[in-house]
């Protein structure tokens, strides 16, 4: 399901077909060896957990890949995360469902700083997303005084901490629908063809005449806003808004996950279900050592190794 | 029409524009030294605590280990890339130099700045040789870097510290602290190279327009290598000394420190575009930094956690102007 500016020219080599397909390969591959070796990988417990992670992750990861697509990068889904799950705290006197709408607004206001600036202002996306990301993390921090504060147990806390539909959580649903509206957004509408169009070339793209800054601040507003219900999925499933921990390397995740999946940080191609795989390599990987009752830090080494694989694997394909 | 009397018309109307140019240039690269010192005496004026020998020497050591880390990161981005993987080297930096220092202080502080190198070469062949993104490949070696420091040690290997190696971090000649003379000899040096010698033309030529470089002959893999073995190799350097300054070696150390180096050197009129940047600029930006967390520690009532939130404002304003002046100068 990748979309990039040129039609697929249809004599693509075997080689190039399977560098294409790495992150479904290397996926398949893995559960495999799960399957045999990991004890307890079967459990339906242990999937179960392992979507409940998977689901802000690939919530940042869609917002990442639009960015990513338009040649930028968004540094700042971490700490929104964070963010949006500190102002969700301090909205809670209102009710659950204004503390979930208020945390989604907070990752609004943030994506929208951050679009302004690099749509409006011009700034470098790397930059100012940076700049958000020290700085939203100090807001989360300051707003909770760096103390982790309890969500309420019961009702909408509950369907999005512990709810589940057999094996799969209502978090991973929605994360899931929400990958699908984004890649049909990419797929078949003006939006979408104007995201790859400024990746691939942005000085042609304003030449055209597209809406090169209305779409910009539309990418970035919109990686705030799934960051933002990343941080309420992070903190529902924690029971706790926790400013110091919610987020934390997320947008490094994000990135990698994006990469993996064959978003080429040259922008213009997206890949969202290669993101979503990619995003799912990443945490089954991750599960796996710990599982095998390895040191996790192994799998961060193994991590860095699979993001230059798959970085050189593309780099090939050209 | 006489050509004397064109030329010189001429030069009278391009004469403002050009000096207005070089303003804006002169601006850019040397604002923050500026601001440095504007924000040094207000912070001065306003709060008595501030302006003491002591706190001085507070704000130099504790700047000293992103100094360090950002002096490689100003080479790299006038290179025209960056290198996220410092903050994990100071980690990796500072548990090789725990594990190392049994075999003498000189061990501990060559294996960190050797092991730094090392990563710092197979990022510069990955991005110079196989033409990967430095940001990606960077990334990478942030995650794998930290990965493996916290293989070699879960938990912090505290380390007694007497002798040459806990000298080196946390005594003083001449008065002034060790890592103080370090840091600012160590910026001193790399100006110098930066400005002097052919290496530092050659960096400048890469960032400003590569394909110009290498038609110029310019052998722009092997300087770009070598960039990011610079950088490896300092960021290990200060892990090793970090880990000499706590007396222990901690795997989680240098956390974040790879975004701080990046924002010191923007503060600093380093252009993330490339081929733009001086070392007084960057050093500057790390003293900024340095001042602003000093400041706000130091307001009582005032949590640290404003700390991220006010040097996250101060870098956007930086770029703010940074971006105009740009524009302005076009």
């Amino acid at each position: 399901m990748s979309t990039g500016l040129m039609a697929r020219t249809g004599h693509d080599s075997p080689m190039a077909l399977l560098r294409a397909q790495s992150v479904y390969v290397a996926f398949a591959a893995l559960i495999v060896i799960d399957l045999i070796f990991t004890p307890g990988f079967r459990n339906v417990f242990v999937i179960r957990n392992l979507l409940f992670e998977a689901a802000p992750v690939i919530l940042v990861t869609l917002g990442q890949s639009l960015a990513i697509g338009t040649r930028g990068i968004d540094l700042s889904v971490g700490s929104t995360m964070g963010l949006a799950a500190a102002v969700m705290a301090l909205a809670l006197p209102g009710g659950s469902w204004l503390a979930v709408a208020a945390g989604v607004g907070a990752g609004l206001v943030v994506g929208m700083i951050n679009g302004g600036l690099i749509a409006a202002l011009d700034i470098n996306p790397l930059i100012s997303s940076l700049a958000l990301l020290v700085a939203a993390r100090g807001t989360a921090e300051a707003l909770l005084d760096g103390s982790r504060v309890s969500l309420p147990t019961g009702g909408l806390f509950d369907a999005l901490g512990i709810g589940a539909v057999w094996i799969v959580p209502t978090v991973a649903i929605i994360a899931l629908a929400i990958a699908g509206l984004v890649a049909f957004l990419v797929r078949t509408t003006m939006f979408g063809r104007y995201v790859l169009f400024i990746g691939a070339n942005k000085a042609a793209a304003m030449i055209a005449g597209i809406k090169v800054r209305r779409t910009l601040l539309l990418v970035y507003a919109a990686s705030g806003v799934l960051a933002g219900l990343a941080g309420v999925f992070a903190a529902a499933r924690l029971g706790a808004s926790d400013p110091n921990y919610i987020g934390v390397n997320y947008e490094l995740d994000a990135i990698a996950a994006a990469v993996i999946g064959g978003t080429p940080l040259s922008g213009g191609r997206i890949s969202i279900l290669g993101g979503v795989f990619g995003v799912l390599l990443l945490q089954v990987l991750g599960a796996s050592f710990i599982m095998n009752d390895i040191n996790f830090s192994y799998a961060q080494i193994l991590k860095a190794v699979f993001i230059v694989g798959a970085l050189y694997l593309q780099r090939a394909g050209g | 029409m006489s050509v004397s009397g064109t030329s010189a018309a001429v030069r009278a109307e391009g004469a403002a524009p050009e000096r207005r140019a070089r303003l804006i240039a002169l601006i850019q690269s040397r604002g923050a030294i500026g601001v440095l010192l504007l924000a040094t005496i207000v912070a001065s004026l306003r709060f008595p605590f501030f302006p003491t020998v002591a706190n001085f020497e507070n704000i130099g050591t504790a700047a000293s280990f992103l100094g360090l880390v950002a002096i490689g990161q100003t080479f790299v981005i006038i290179l025209g890339g960056f290198d996220l993987s410092v903050g994990s080297l100071i980690g990796l930096g500072s548990v090789l130099a725990a594990y190392a220092l049994p075999y003498g202080w000189w061990a501990a502080l060559l294996v960190p700045a050797l092991a730094g190198g090392a990563v710092g070469l197979v990022d510069g062949l990955l991005i110079a040789r196989a033409g990967m993104a430095p940001f990606i490949v960077t990334l990478a070696a942030l995650l794998g870097v930290r990965g493996i420091a916290l293989v070699l040690a879960k938990n912090s290997l505290v380390i007694a510290t007497p002798g040459v190696f806990g000298l080196i971090a946390n005594g003083q000649i001449l008065g002034i602290d060790n890592l103080i003379w370090i840091v600012f000899i160590g910026f001193a040096i790399a100006a110098i190279v930066l400005n002097r010698t052919r290496y530092g033309v050659a960096v400048f030529a890469i960032g400003g327009n590569e394909e110009a470089a290498r038609m110029l002959g310019v052998p722009v893999a092997r300087i770009k290598v070598l960039t990011y073995v610079v950088s490896g190799t300092l960021a290990g350097l200060s892990g090793a000394l970090l880990a000499a300054h706590l007396s222990s070696g901690i795997s989680t150390a240098g956390q974040g420190e790879e975004l701080k180096s990046i924002a010191a050197a923007v503060i600093g009129g380093v252009l993330l575009t490339g081929g733009v940047g001086t070392m007084a600029g960057a050093l500057s930006g790390v003293l900024l930094l340095g001042l602003i967390e000093n400041v706000i520690d130091q307001i009582g009532n005032l949590s640290s956690y404003y700390q991220n939130l006010a040097s996250g404002v101060f870098l956007l304003i930086a770029v703010l102007i940074q971006t105009v002046l740009t524009r302005r100068r076009r």
